[in-house]
């Protein structure tokens, strides 16, 4: 009996599935996702990457210096986080060519497809969405709830985050993070295709 | 100084409390459920969910360090 052949949620290669057997729970990622250093080879630019990320790591440790010091409504903290935030999406435009290994309207059906077949998808995998779909609906449902209240009775999200950012120390290392996840959110996802 | 939990806070809590029982849930389940970076990489695979995730980036930055004390 065949199988219709799936395809890795993350990296969208094929599954592959062990010989006779039908795609189980351990096969809800691809073999190279699962086995990354034995099928993704290191792209051809790999040398310089340590290089990248030791000058990344010192700027971000430069401006979050600097940034720690600065007040919520100083013009050198505002142009500052406006600059970066032009910086991120044209650095995404520039080298994120390529880090999109599917187009939008097939990325959206694909997981159309797993919300209309989710019976036969394997659990974890099921358990794993409606666990994050909860989790992180429920963090920006509240947070808009409570923005919408505006009670004291209902903070929001960043009310707490601004306890943290009033002290320098605390305003720098979100800081960093914040840099630290944008540069992710614009680099990652490089994924080499096996021949 | 006495310190009152209010209705919002309990929510708060309850969701973290959420969080830290899954996080610790997908470390011992050996890989079979999806981790963070995973779901991170799922909304990175192509343009529009990246271009979302960037805005929402931008976003929180100037809320968080031009505009909450």
């Amino acid at each position: 009996m065949g199988y219709a052949p799936r395809y890795c949620l993350v990296c969208d290669l094929a599954i592959i599935s062990r010989l006779g057997a039908h795609p189980d729970a351990g096969d809800a990622f691809c073999v190279p996702m699962r086995h990354s250093a034995a099928v993704h080879r290191p792209p051809p630019t790999a040398a310089a990457v340590p290089v990248a990320r030791a000058l990344l790591a010192a700027g971000i440790v430069a401006l979050s210096t600097w940034q720690a010091n600065l007040a919520r409504d100083s013009s050198a903290a505002h142009w500052s986080v406006a600059l970066l935030v032009l910086a991120g999406v044209v650095a995404a435009i520039v080298i994120g060519r390529g880090r999109q290994d599917r187009t939008t309207r097939r990325w959206a059906g694909q997981n159309l497809h797993f919300i209309l077949t989710w019976r036969t998808q394997p659990r974890p995998l099921v358990v794993s969405a409606i666990c994050w779909t909860v989790l992180i609906g429920g963090v920006v449902g509240w947070d808009l709830a409570s923005f919408l209240i505006q009670s004291h009775a209902f903070p929001t999200l960043s009310y707490f985050i601004g306890h943290v950012t009033r002290d320098p120390l605390g305003r720098g290392l979100l800081f960093a993070l914040w840099l630290g996840v944008g540069a992710y959110l614009v680099s990652a996802r490089h994924i080499e295709r096996p021949q | 100084m006495m310190s009152v939990v209010v209705p919002g806070a309990v929510v708060w809590l309850a969701l973290a409390a959420t969080a830290v029982v899954w996080l610790g849930l997908l470390a011992l389940s050996g890989g079979r459920l999806t981790s963070p970076r995973n779901v991170v990489r799922w909304f990175l695979a192509s343009w529009l969910p990246r271009c979302m995730l960037l805005a929402a980036w931008g976003a929180a930055g100037w809320h968080v360090f031009c505009q909450r004390p």
